[in-house]
């Protein structure tokens, strides 16, 4: 087969619509194989490998992003259903949740708070300008939430989908690490931190350490989420005289 | 993937200040809340 031939198949399969959803699949696939064969280490993060093989894949081929989405929406409505489908680690966890409810309220303020407002007065305190501290604020809640929030506090939505990528795989690559140096051992604990800090990659994270560190992993991103968008709109203007003019 | 390419110069200007507050403010996120929790439920094991 020669290299006319291949670029007229190419042409052919990229105007395919499941092209595009397969590659995803296969990247991802490629990425838990890749994982796996690391025995697990969180540096081998399979979100962080899977999206560097899908950017690289569509630069070379200098496909736009829009055809790209097009083709792989299916995935992005399956986040839904898989939102949902935390509810079962959590009802497995029922007992135990409700036993640690006050701790884990505690835990869910201070963590909210120093999540968003570090991330708020780091950078302000650095120099950043608004709209990026707006769109930073919120990046340990899931995409969804977080975009709304930095749209309602005058950021950019789409720089804040950036800021909670990177945070999530940071999360999910030193987060065990990091607790565990730390002297927290303890399953729920970890499972908590990852969640709210982490969102729904350091969810993924944690239901690769246990079900017990996923559910309450899936607890957290749940109610930082609820938390975050309560709270952040109208403490963060209580912070504005840190911007630099 | 489309954030990165609307800011990229954005992202540029604002490199330092960007990456320091998301690594600084992930870690301190991580260590407030589990810390926070594990200190309470082994306060509460205890009592």
């Amino acid at each position: 087969m020669n290299a006319g031939s291949m670029a007229e198949i190419w042409v052919y399969l990229s105007a395919q619509p499941l092209l595009w959803l397969t590659l995803t699949l296969a990247a991802y696939l490629l990425a838990v194989a890749a994982h796996r064969k690391a025995g697990g280490h969180p540096a081998a993060n399979p979100v962080l490998i899977s999206v560097g093989i899908m950017v690289v894949v569509l630069q070379v081929n200098e496909t736009p992003y829009q055809r790209y989405f097009d083709g792989a929406q299916f995935v992005h409505f399956l986040l839904g259903p898989a939102t949902v489908a935390l509810a079962i680690p959590l009802h497995g966890q029922l007992k135990r949740l409700v036993a640690m409810g006050g701790p884990l309220l505690v835990a869910l303020v201070v963590g909210s708070l120093v999540a968003g407002l570090s991330a708020y007065c780091i950078g302000a305190l650095l120099g950043a300008s608004a709209p990026t501290l707006a769109s930073l604020a919120p990046k340990s809640v899931t995409t969804p939430i977080a975009m709304g929030i930095a749209e309602r506090l005058g950021g950019l939505a789409s720089l804040t989908a950036v800021f909670v990528i990177l945070t999530g795989i940071f999360g999910a690559i030193f987060a065990d690490g990091l607790l565990r140096r730390l002297g927290v051992k303890d399953e729920a604990s970890i499972g908590f931190a990852l969640g709210l800090a982490s969102h729904g990659i350091g969810t993924a994270r944690a239901f690769q350490l246990s079900e017990q560190t996923g559910a309450f992993a899936a607890l957290a991103m749940g109610l930082n989420g609820l938390l975050t968008a309560l709270t952040l709109p109208w403490l963060l203007p209580l912070l504005a005289p840190l911007i630099k003019p | 993937m489309t954030g990165v390419m609307l800011h990229v110069g954005r992202l540029a200007d604002e490199a330092w200040p960007i990456a320091i507050a998301l690594v600084a403010s992930t870690v301190l996120g991580l260590a407030a809340t589990g810390l926070t929790l594990h200190w309470l439920t082994r306060r509460r094991a205890g009592q």
